[in-house]
């Protein structure tokens, strides 16, 4: 059988212009086990020497793609997966901002996301798709604790340990090795803050509208928790145990320090500022700085990192309430006022989004007044229309 | 925003993307897939004059890509790879069409409206048969397992949680996907595995295949 006639053959057949003994002649060669190389290779070059092109129906290739990865995982649970799905677009999304990197950062990030988002274990509970409206626990179970309603003293009980409530604090205590893993959420709401002492006596304060997801007690070789927003971390040293944060796909590892990070979803940059101790922060595997006391760095979305001093003194100011910018993207600042004082500003001009700016009050101050400063500032005009402050 | 459904934060270059598929990620899988469509589809629906047998042929091709996907870091071109395991899928429909006297009749081989639900049963019981596969893997593979394709979890990530080496992990993934590659080939769902080396061609042939309508191509013609 040669070559050429079979290549002939189907080249007629491709075009439709093959005839009726062609197709028969075709038949019989197909019919001997003996040609199924040469056909293989045969169909393989004509395969490649086709022209690309792409089908006119994009829909049913993407579920198909969705079909296959779907393939070999548990059955899904038919109610409950869509949604889920829906809710890891949404905050991969937001971390996408930062990935503008190589390769392995990239797959780092999918893969972290994917840990928060897709998963179905129900030791994992999710992190909010966006703020809650209000400060609240979410448990392994499922179950949710709005912080603000229950009055102080012992909220929970987990295998081994006890979670207690003490004004805008929640405590983990360890009391028993438990032999699996249960995660938690803690989220505070737009305009709220909490704080939350881990089991092992490291405290995080959470900003307004942020997350993050911890384990109930801490086992393994890492202490490895994920954040959504901005907090303050004051890491207990625990020998050749570091503290590990997720945040997008920057990792920042710690022994026993101090520091503040802000990575909120959709924002320009994010900043990890160090008040004592070594801080590392890096973006997937590759080392983008080591911070110690009053060092500061800014990663922005093209994955740059410019590393600064900083007052210790203004680190997380948020805490009581001081509000400090420096050199910042008029709408990241925009964003925070909104977070820290649920309430919705917009700014009607493109140009003045991207002003770079520097401004710093107390909340007390109040957002009108705020505002007012910023625009005098920018050069700006300030209306109200229906409760939404607009800058232009 | 960077917007995830594109693929815009990809990379470009193909073996990266085997690799990154080869390391169970699903985004990679999909930039795969939107990659090589438009290179093999005008091919496959000239070559079946059908828009669902190219379907077909492209999503089985697809799925061996998938299960295979722990030898994907070993290609050296595997882009030509690709194009073969695909028109391996088209050599076998090519086949089945004629013994079954289908091939020139590409009417008949669209699926009849009573039929319709057929596609989504094959991959229905693709993913029931691969859960029975899992099911009977050892205790802590099976954890591994689980833990990676269910929760979606990394290979370091589930080393720090098992407290394990990653290579454990790994050597646990590559193993459980052998294992489930050789149990689809018990039920007659037959593995282009000779086009790794190291792999014995004869697992092309099954004892007793089993045939499952609409799915990958079992092929029993030499017993």
């Amino acid at each position: 059988m040669s070559t050429q006639r079979l290549t002939w053959l189907l080249e007629q057949h491709l075009a439709d212009s093959i005839t009726e003994q062609e197709r028969l002649e075709l038949s019989d060669l197909i019919k001997d086990n003996d040609n199924e190389e040469l056909f293989k290779q045969v169909l393989s070059e004509k395969m490649q020497t086709e022209t690309p092109g792409v089908p006119v129906e994009a829909a049913p290739w993407q579920k198909m793609i969705q079909d296959i990865v779907n393939i070999d995982k548990a059955p899904a649970t038919p109610a409950k997966r869509p949604a889920r799905v829906f809710g890891i677009y949404r905050w991969a999304a937001a971390a996408a901002v930062l990935l503008l990197i190589g390769s392995g950062a990239y797959f780092y990030m999918v893969r972290n996301s994917k840990t928060g988002l897709i998963a179905i274990h129900k030791a994992l509970p999710e992190l909010p798709e966006t703020p809650l409206q209000k400060n609240s626990l979410l448990l392994a179970d499922g179950s949710r604790i709005s912080l603000d309603e229950v009055s102080n003293g012992k909220i929970a009980t987990l295998e081994g340990t006890t979670i207690t409530k003490l004004d805008s604090q929640i405590i983990y205590t360890t009391t028993s090795n438990s032999t699996e893993t249960y995660y938690n959420v803690l989220s505070t709401a737009r305009s709220g803050q909490y704080e939350v002492v881990l089991p092992d006596g490291s405290h995080v304060w959470l900003n307004a509208a942020s997350a993050i997801r911890f384990p109930a007690s801490f086992t393994g070789k890492e202490r490895s928790i994920e954040l959504l927003g901005e907090a303050w971390f004051d890491v207990q040293h625990a020998d050749k145990i570091p503290f590990v944060i997720h945040s997008g796909n920057m990792v920042t590892s710690v022994m026993g320090t101090a520091f503040d990070i802000k990575a909120y979803p959709g924002e320009q940059s994010m900043t990890v500022a160090v008040q004592r101790g070594i801080v590392k922060v890096q973006s997937g595997n590759r080392l983008l700085a080591m911070l110690v006391k009053g060092r500061q760095v800014k990663v922005m979305a093209n994955a740059s990192a410019v590393q600064s001093n900083i007052d210790t003194a203004i680190i997380a100011g948020w805490k009581k309430g001081n509000l400090y910018y420096k050199d910042e993207q008029l709408a990241d600042i925009v964003a925070d006022l909104q977070r820290v004082f649920n309430a919705s500003i917009q700014i009607n001009k493109a140009s003045l989004k991207e002003e770079i700016t520097t401004v710093s009050f107390n909340k007390n101050t109040g957002l009108a007044k705020a505002l007012a400063i910023i625009c005098r500032i920018t050069d700006a005009k300030l209306t109200v229309n229906n409760g939404m402050y607009i800058i232009e | 925003m960077t917007s995830i459904n594109n693929n815009a934060g990809l990379p470009a270059d193909e073996k990266q993307l085997f690799l990154q598929v080869s390391a169970g990620d699903e985004r990679a899988f999909g930039a795969l897939f939107n990659t090589f469509l438009p290179k093999i589809y005008p091919f496959i629906i000239k070559f079946t004059k059908s828009e669902p047998a190219a379907q077909e042929i492209i999503q089985e091709t697809f799925i061996r890509v998938w299960l295979s996907r722990d030898k994907l870091s070993e290609i050296d071109n595997p882009g030509g790879w690709l194009f073969k395991v695909a028109s391996n899928e088209c050599y076998s429909y090519l086949r089945k069409s004629i013994l079954n006297n289908k091939f020139f009749n590409p009417i008949t081989v669209e699926p009849d409206p009573v039929n319709s639900t057929h596609e989504s049963f094959a991959l229905k019981e693709l993913n029931r048969l691969i859960g029975e596969a899992v099911n009977k893997l050892p205790a802590q593979r099976k954890k591994i397992y689980r833990m990676s394709r269910d929760e979606g979890k990394s290979i370091p990530e589930i080393a720090a949680i098992l407290n394990i080496s990653p290579n454990t992990v790994k050597n646990a993934l590559v193993a459980a996907l052998k294992f489930i590659r050789e149990y689809l080939v018990k039920y007659g769902i037959i593995f282009m595995l000779f086009l790794f080396s190291g792999e014995n061609k004869n697992i092309f042939f099954a004892d007793s295949p089993k045939q499952i309508p609409g799915l990958l191509i079992t092929d029993s013609r030499r017993k």
